[in-house]
């Protein structure tokens, strides 16, 4: 299948932060039944990322502020050199504005398939911001669909009054596809210590509790942009990706999943959304906004 | 996340405390807890008790720890990870340095399985042994150290010749380079699990920072079979960025 130039060997993708630093991680996930891969954020310069407590598993999910942790573009390309994948490899990237964004795509994409821009991680303050406001959301954009050669997707955050209005301005600024949502903003306090439970102290929830926010999302932005869209948000089984085809994706991404099932959790989405296709006598692609184009 | 009371504090060695919980987590032998203290910290430890854990002072965490009082409260993410799998009728137990914690734990359920267990500790000096007593309850524990200040002179791989023989398995937790050793020592000849250490972000299988060759440490392990693991076991880990550095 083809979304957005992208082909995608089916409609699962890694998503981004969530294991996609390794070169045998990426073969191992492709070999599990991903369609796709994206990998961690990555900047121009090495990042530590905040000190643990990083991950709180929370009902319905989980809290995570990692702070974008990444050995920086030089190291990263060479580990994406020793990678052998036959599944696109979608590298995401951030920076502080612009400019850094633009080169960042420049140096990346000789080495994928296409580029995910993170605009939007809701526990790095900067990067909050530009996915807040469509004028920067629309510049940075632009930017970086000049400085690529591969396709752009620009990932965008549901803590928004209004996602079409950031939707709507990626798709002006040049992005071949959107992914929706990132994380939403969240904390959590122990009680017993009278802490807050992040080093960061808040950060972004994901996981089951999340899927009817990226179901929302992707259907707003299913009816305002004409540009191909990745649902996100607590995806757990064939059936939910089956959900977010008919609100209006193309494809999926999956992440927190892989914490609670395993990597093995792959194959049980992979086969349960075929299961799905096979007995219906549908495709992957008759099935994006299936129910959508009903309204 | 759990909130944990300390119920006692049980010095083991220079540097070295046991802290017993209020509450009885249900760990196995092998496996590990993300322990957090508000304001310092959090890193994975493994249990040396299914209620317990042994410290050493070494970063802030490991620190502040160890310098819990009874009564002091403290959070845990776990149990997490992959024990060790108790099968057979003997054991070779091989611990180095401050990896002998684990094994205690192992010891004791392989006793209660009625295994015959025999263990080999390997310290610096004499001042870093610990648990050799407790470890004595359960079958016979044979000493080296670096300076040979206690029990033999050398690295823990000079007990060998002592307890040749057979073993239905191995286990063995310590320094990498000297896993390394002793599963080149054994060559094979005995199934041999390991149990691994590495910088994590999660515990939970999300981040990837404790990944070795397509091996989550969190998640597969820490327990691996000594067959199952590539090129990275005793060479090379991830740091803070996730990049690759020599061990």
């Amino acid at each position: 299948m083809n979304v957005a130039g992208i082909p995608l060997k089916n409609p699962l993708i890694l998503c981004s932060g969530v294991l996609g630093i390794s070169s045998a991680l990426f073969a191992r996930l492709e070999k599990a039944g991903m369609g796709g891969i994206v990998t961690k954020s990555i900047s121009l310069r090495p990042t530590e990322g905040y000190p643990p407590p990083t991950v709180v598993p929370v009902a319905g999910g989980v809290l995570n502020a990692m702070g974008l942790p990444n050995p920086g573009v030089d190291a990263f390309l060479e580990e994406v050199g020793e990678a052998s994948l036959s599944i696109p490899l979608i590298i995401s990237v951030f920076g502080t504005d612009a400019k850094e964004v633009a080169a960042m795509v420049d140096r990346v994409s000789p080495y994928c398939d296409a580029v995910e821009l993170n605009l939007s991680c809701p526990h790095a303050g900067g990067l909050l911001a530009i996915g807040q406001n469509p004028c920067l959301v629309r510049s940075v954009v632009a930017s970086a669909a000049r400085a690529a050669t591969v396709p752009v997707v620009a990932k965008l955050t549901p803590n928004v009054t209004d996602i079409t209005e950031i939707g709507k301005a990626a798709e002006e600024g040049g992005a071949d596809a959107v992914s929706a949502i990132n994380t939403v903003r969240g904390m959590a306090i122990d009680i017993h210590q009278a802490y807050p439970v992040l080093s960061n102290v808040s950060g972004g929830l994901s996981g089951p509790a999340v899927k009817p926010i990226g179901m929302k999302c992707v259907w707003d932005l299913a009816g305002a942009i004409e540009i191909p869209i990745i649902g996100i948000g607590g995806i757990s089984s064939g059936g939910d990706v089956v959900e977010y085809l008919m609100a209006g994706a193309s494809a999926v991404e999956l992440g927190t999943c892989l914490g609670s099932g395993g990597i093995e959790q792959v194959t049980a989405i992979r086969d349960g959304l075929d299961a799905w296709c096979s007995a219906r006598h549908t495709t992957y692609e008759a099935l994006s906004r299936s129910v959508r184009d009903k309204f | 996340m759990r909130d944990l009371v300390v119920r006692a504090v049980v010095p083991e060695a220079p540097g070295v405390v046991t802290l017993r919980f209020d509450e009885d987590l249900g760990a196995l032998p092998g496996q590990f807890g993300m322990f957090w203290l508000a304001g310092v910290g959090q890193r994975p430890m493994s249990f040396s008790f299914s209620d317990g854990i042994t410290v050493k002072a070494v970063g802030p965490v490991s620190q502040a720890l160890s310098s819990l009082g009874v009564g002091d409260r403290l959070s845990v993410d776990g149990p997490l990870g992959r024990p060790f799998s108790i099968e057979g009728s003997s054991a070779l137990l091989v611990g180095g340095g401050f990896g002998v914690a684990p094994l205690r734990f192992l010891a004791e359920r392989c006793n209660e399985e009625g295994m015959d267990v025999r263990t080999l500790l390997g310290f610096r000096c004499k001042d870093d042994v610990f648990f050799e007593h407790e470890l004595a309850r359960f079958g016979d524990v044979y000493v080296a150290t670096e300076d040979g200040s206690c029990g033999e002179r050398g690295l823990v791989t000079c007990l060998f010749s002592a307890v040749s023989g057979t073993y239905d398995r191995a286990y063995t937790c310590g320094p990498e380079r000297m896993m390394a050793a002793v599963r080149d020592a054994l060559g094979g000849a005995i199934p041999l699990q390991v149990s691994l250490e590495r910088y994590m972000k999660c515990g939970r299988g999300l981040c990837g920072s404790c990944e070795m060759d397509g091996l989550l440490v969190c998640k597969d392990g820490p327990v691996f079979d000594a067959a199952q693991l590539g090129p990275s076991f005793g060479t090379a880990k991830r740091d803070k960025t996730g990049r690759r550095v020599p061990l």
